[in-house]
């Protein structure tokens, strides 16, 4: 077999090629599943679904006069990288559910049965959660 | 062993073989439901909701281990009274009962019962079997003293449930 200066060895450059697309393969598989993993992991679902448990059981926890600070920053982290810039926590007290939302599209309610005056507002990263007496209600206790 | 791979044809030409796809496919498709099963899992908050509707009804008909003499008028509202809305017990996602007894056992008003009326029998059930997604209930018994000439000894029988499944907001909502 003539061989010159540019033309490589066909045999010896299969021999290479096999094992590097082998490891360039397993490479890409291995990172999609690892980029698929952490995805999910710090996907807006997961976080919508806490969140909104967390203040649905701190509201039936809570008692008239009480301020609660919750502090949100890996939420509203979420909520700027999926570029949602819409009402994060909406206490909604004529069905009384928390619904958050941390991207445009989706989102996750739950309900709690305390009946109080709720009010929320972010102070930074904090939510603070204003509990009061609903009015026209001085039974309550 | 590298020399081998990076050597011998034959075993980099079986490395690439349909069978390497195979494996690749069952791992990543095992990772990827695994992932999805666990991520989509609820957090489950029922028994949690059933300990504080407990707490929250026993602090507001007990107070300094004494029973309000309110519970014994006919027109007792416990929704008002303990701050809890009626509409979320209407829609059953919210139970409880609460017993009024003696020292003796004899009943001393009749039974508050709220939200799903079968729900005593759930929580029996969910007693002898195990359920994922089933109601979780929590059941308390306090001794209390209450007034009825004069200062007497009762027990106070508190029985909550929760069955709350939290709504995923649909993505075309």
């Amino acid at each position: 077999m003539k061989r010159g200066l540019f033309i490589l060895n066909k045999k010896a450059d299969s021999l290479i090629m096999s094992p590097v697309l082998f490891i360039i393969l397993n490479l890409i598989v291995f990172m999609a599943l690892l980029a698929f993993v952490v995805k999910s992991s710090t996907g807006a679902a997961v976080y919508e679904e806490a969140y909104s448990k967390q203040i649905a059981l701190l509201l039936d926890k809570a008692k008239p006069g009480m301020q609660i600070q919750l502090d949100f920053e890996k939420g509203l982290e979420i909520a700027e990288k999926n570029d949602y810039n819409g009402k994060i926590v909406s206490i909604d007290k004529e069905s009384n559910e928390v619904i958050v939302k941390l991207a445009l599209r989706g989102g996750y309610g739950f309900k709690y049965f305390s009946d109080y005056d709720v009010i929320s507002y972010f102070n930074k990263n904090i939510l603070v959660i204003i509990v009061d007496e609903k009015k026209g209600n001085k039974n309550a206790g | 062993m590298l020399d081998k791979i990076f050597k011998d044809k034959k075993a980099g030409e079986k490395l690439l073989s349909a069978w390497w796809f195979v494996i690749i496919v069952i791992v990543g498709g095992g990772v990827a439901v695994s992932v999805i099963m666990y991520y989509s899992a609820d957090i489950d908050v029922k028994e949690v909701e059933a300990k504080i509707l407990y707490e929250k009804i026993a602090g507001c008909v007990i107070q300094q281990g004494i029973l309000i003499e309110d519970i014994f008028k006919k027109d007792f509202d416990i929704f008002t009274k303990c701050g809890l809305s009626k509409k979320v017990f209407e829609n059953q996602d919210f139970s409880f009962k609460i017993r009024v007894l003696d020292d003796s056992g004899k009943l001393l008003r009749e039974d508050i019962i709220e939200g799903d009326i079968s729900f005593e029998k759930d929580c029996e059930i969910k007693e002898k079997i195990q359920a994922e997604h089933y109601l979780k209930c929590v059941e308390r018994t306090e001794n209390i003293l209450y007034y009825s000439d004069g200062i007497k000894k009762g027990v106070l029988e508190v029985l909550t449930a929760s069955n709350q499944i939290g709504r995923k907001i649909p993505i075309l909502e």
